[in-house]
């Protein structure tokens, strides 16, 4: 894996990398440290090998690291996100299936920002690219509500 | 002398008979007066019948609509139901749902169905009954005022009657658009309550899952995403 974009698909993924290189940007210059060892206790096991290589691929020096530091932030902060908003919160292995279902769907490595709203019932409100979009059966009982002669 | 005689006869016939003349023409005044009063009186009476059966009428019309309103409400509700259990209830329905037969979410929309009827009955018992109370409430306050009208002598009284009949209609009207306004707003609420309560909670974490990725390949046909 040489890309982030192929190892994270929520916000909340994204975010903890963001949360991560910040402390990291602090710590190489206070002190001397193990980067290995401090991403094995920083950050979850599916992301440290990734981490560590592409953190130290040149060199270990604090330069260095806070070099690839700013490289890797960049580059998650460029992918681009869907808004997911749903009536209920998903877990965290749901919601990589649902991030990756929208790769799949949408042939490009976006990143999905889940909002919680109880009066969808079910199905989502999805907003892209300025957009958004209602599948739902909050809409669908609105729709059917407006259908009647007198507003009902 | 009989000169004399004859000549005072004559005078007291023309007086009498002018005092008759008199009194004739007051008899015959009066008489027209009183058949134009009659008339009068009948014409008022026609207007007071009519505006009676104007209200009569409307309130019937209130209770038609609301009638209608609630029929359709229902039939909307009906449908509603029927149509989520042929969506939802089936393996490979339009949504892609797939459901064991015979289990809690079957039997929730059951308990839609069973909310949403006792709901309505509620308010449709409500609805009419304010109805009725308000025709009986304006029917006694009618018979008071009628019963005030009897011992009253001026000459407008009629006029003040039709004016309280006017008074009363413009009530009747604002009492039924109010009354049918609220029960529309609520009726919509109370559909959409019933359903948060049982629907939310009825679908299964794989179904909600399903229902989100079909939402996401909608927005992806439609161009959102």
């Amino acid at each position: 894996m040489n890309d982030i974009k192929e190892l994270i698909t929520t916000g909340f993924e994204r975010d903890n990398v963001v949360n991560f290189l910040d402390q990291f940007d602090q710590i190489i210059f206070n002190s001397a440290i193990d980067v290995k060892s401090y991403i094995a206790q920083h950050v979850p096991p599916y992301l440290q090998l990734f981490l560590a290589t592409f953190l130290t691929q040149t060199g270990l020096s604090s330069d260095n690291l806070f070099a690839q530091s700013k490289v890797l932030r960049a580059q998650v902060n460029s992918i681009p996100t869907i808004t997911l908003t749903t009536p209920f919160v998903p877990d965290f292995e749901m919601a990589r299936r649902i991030g990756t279902f929208a790769r799949k769907t949408t042939g490009m490595p976006v990143l999905i920002d889940f909002n919680l709203d109880l009066t969808i019932l079910g199905g989502a409100v999805v907003e892209g690219n300025g957009k958004v979009a209602e599948h739902s059966f909050r809409q669908y009982f609105e729709e059917k509500l407006k259908g009647g002669k007198h507003g009902i | 002398m009989m000169n004399w005689a004859i000549l005072i006869v004559i005078i007291n016939l023309i007086f009498f008979g002018a005092i008759a003349y008199y009194f004739l023409n007051v008899r015959i005044t009066m008489r027209e007066e009183q058949k134009d009063e009659a008339e009068k009186q009948k014409r008022l009476d026609e207007k007071i019948e009519k505006e009676e059966e104007k209200i009569a009428e409307e309130l019937s019309n209130a209770k038609d609509k609301a009638t209608a309103i609630i029929e359709e409400s229902e039939k909307i509700a009906e449908e509603l139901i029927v149509e989520l259990e042929n969506s939802l209830g089936q393996k490979e329905g339009s949504l892609h749902v797939n459901l064991v037969v015979g289990n809690d979410f079957e039997i929730k929309l059951g308990e839609l169905s069973s909310k949403l009827k006792r709901l309505y009955s509620k308010r449709i018992h409500s609805l009419l009954s304010a109805l009725e109370n308000f025709q009986v409430d304006e029917a006694q306050k009618f018979t008071a005022f009628e019963e005030q009208q009897e011992e009253m002598t001026d000459r407008n009284l009629q006029q003040v009657r039709v004016e309280e009949l006017e008074k009363m209609h413009k009530r009747i009207e604002q009492y039924k658009e109010e009354e049918l306004a609220l029960f529309d707003q609520k009726v919509k609420k109370l559909i959409e309550e019933a359903a948060q309560d049982v629907l939310g909670q009825a679908l299964t974490s794989q179904e909600q899952e399903l229902l989100i990725e079909k939402a996401l390949a909608k927005a992806k046909e439609e161009g959102v995403i």
